[in-house]
């Protein structure tokens, strides 16, 4: 057989069993993989490589080592899965660099990690001041995490009291043009509906790239032609705005009426109104 | 009509007022409009606040306003 015709069909079957293999090794990070991960994977492809142009010339033997590298690594990550202790083997363990508050040299010294090195990383998780820093940790694949002092950490809703609606992820139903039939069922919505929601922004489809939905049911657009201005969804600002305005002129009824029977209903129904303002709030303007 | 149900009803006015402005706000198309109606609805909340302190300050004095 011709020399060429060898490394084509070598290079070919490789190229699908590391095709395969690389879909069994899991779509890990690769940024965030741990050093033995890195190495195996650097083996399988030095390997493959190796067998492709012809440097291993036995077929067989060579792929019953990329075999042994790609079936190994596997069945240590479901071991690791099981026990704990093959966890700590396989993956390493996590090193804790500050405590308290306090920086633990040794665990420093262990890592062969600078303080310079140890700043730069607290800076790029936005943690310039050190006195800031309450906790701080390696974790298996090199990566530095940081806990914030209690006062320091970014403020949320729940820390100023405030109720805020529930968020889901909003959905792309529109993509160049075409509306996309999958996330518009999901949210419970059909093409009827888009079609009508885009007559009334005055928008034809054709000239929608990118349009979302979000979890209240507003419909977001970005048109091809920017310089269309599209109204922007405010359903939810504009029923509250209602709500207030029922709410006001109930208020006034209940004042200006003579009738006592008249201006108790008014009474009860400007109470009950103030009640579902309140609760609705959250939902509606935040 | 006593003095507390006036101020009431001045609440109320100013109120519906304020709503009013933020649904015409929302409803045009014309940005300068736009922002006409929400500067007037901010002013109009400001003043309720206002009358909301004056009328806490009515019924602290004179407690026999709190009941309509």
């Amino acid at each position: 057989m011709q020399e060429w015709i060898d490394i084509v069909l070598r290079t070919l079957a490789l190229f699908f069993t590391v095709l395969v293999s690389a879909r069994l090794l899991g779509k890990r990070n690769i940024a965030r993989i741990t050093p033995f991960n890195f190495m195996s994977y650097i083996i399988i492809s030095v390997i493959a490589a190796l067998i492709s142009v012809k440097i291993i010339t036995n077929i067989t033997l060579g792929f019953i080592a990329l075999g042994i590298w790609v079936v190994l690594p596997i069945a240590f990550d479901y071991l690791a899965l099981k026990s704990k202790f093959i966890h700590d083997i396989v993956n390493g363990k996590k090193t804790i660099l500050i405590k308290h508050g306090k920086v633990m040299e040794e665990s420093l010294l262990k890592l062969r990690l600078s303080g310079e090195e140890l700043l730069r990383e607290l800076r790029s998780k936005n943690a310039y001041n050190l006195a800031d820093v309450e906790f701080a940790l390696m974790e298996a694949n090199g990566e530095i995490n940081v806990l914030l002092k209690a006062d320091k950490k970014p403020v949320t809703p729940h820390d100023l009291g405030n109720k805020v609606a529930p968020a889901t992820e909003p959905q792309t139903v529109i993509l160049d043009g075409n509306p996309l039939n999958g996330p518009l069922s999901s949210l419970g919505f059909n093409q009827g509906w888009l079609n009508s929601k885009l007559e009334s922004m005055g928008v034809s489809i054709d000239n929608v790239f990118i349009g979302q939905v979000d979890s209240s049911g507003d419909l977001y657009l970005d048109l091809f032609d920017d310089s269309i201005m599209t109204p922007q969804p405010k359903v939810k600002e504009m029923i509250y705005a209602n709500i207030e305005k029922c709410h006001a002129d109930l208020m006034k009824f209940s004042l200006e009426t003579q009738d006592e029977g008249a201006k108790a209903m008014y009474r009860k129904n400007v109470d009950k109104l103030k009640e579902l303002k309140e609760k609705l709030e959250p939902y509606l303007l935040r | 009509m006593t003095v507390g149900t006036q101020m009431q009803q001045a609440i109320a006015g100013v109120q519906s007022a304020a709503a009013t402005m933020k649904t015409f706000a929302l409803e045009t198309q014309d940005q300068q409009a736009k922002q006409t109606f929400q500067q007037i609805a901010k002013n109009l909340d400001d003043a309720l606040e206002q009358l909301k302190g004056r009328q806490q300050y009515i019924e602290q004095q004179e407690p026999q306003y709190r009941q309509l």
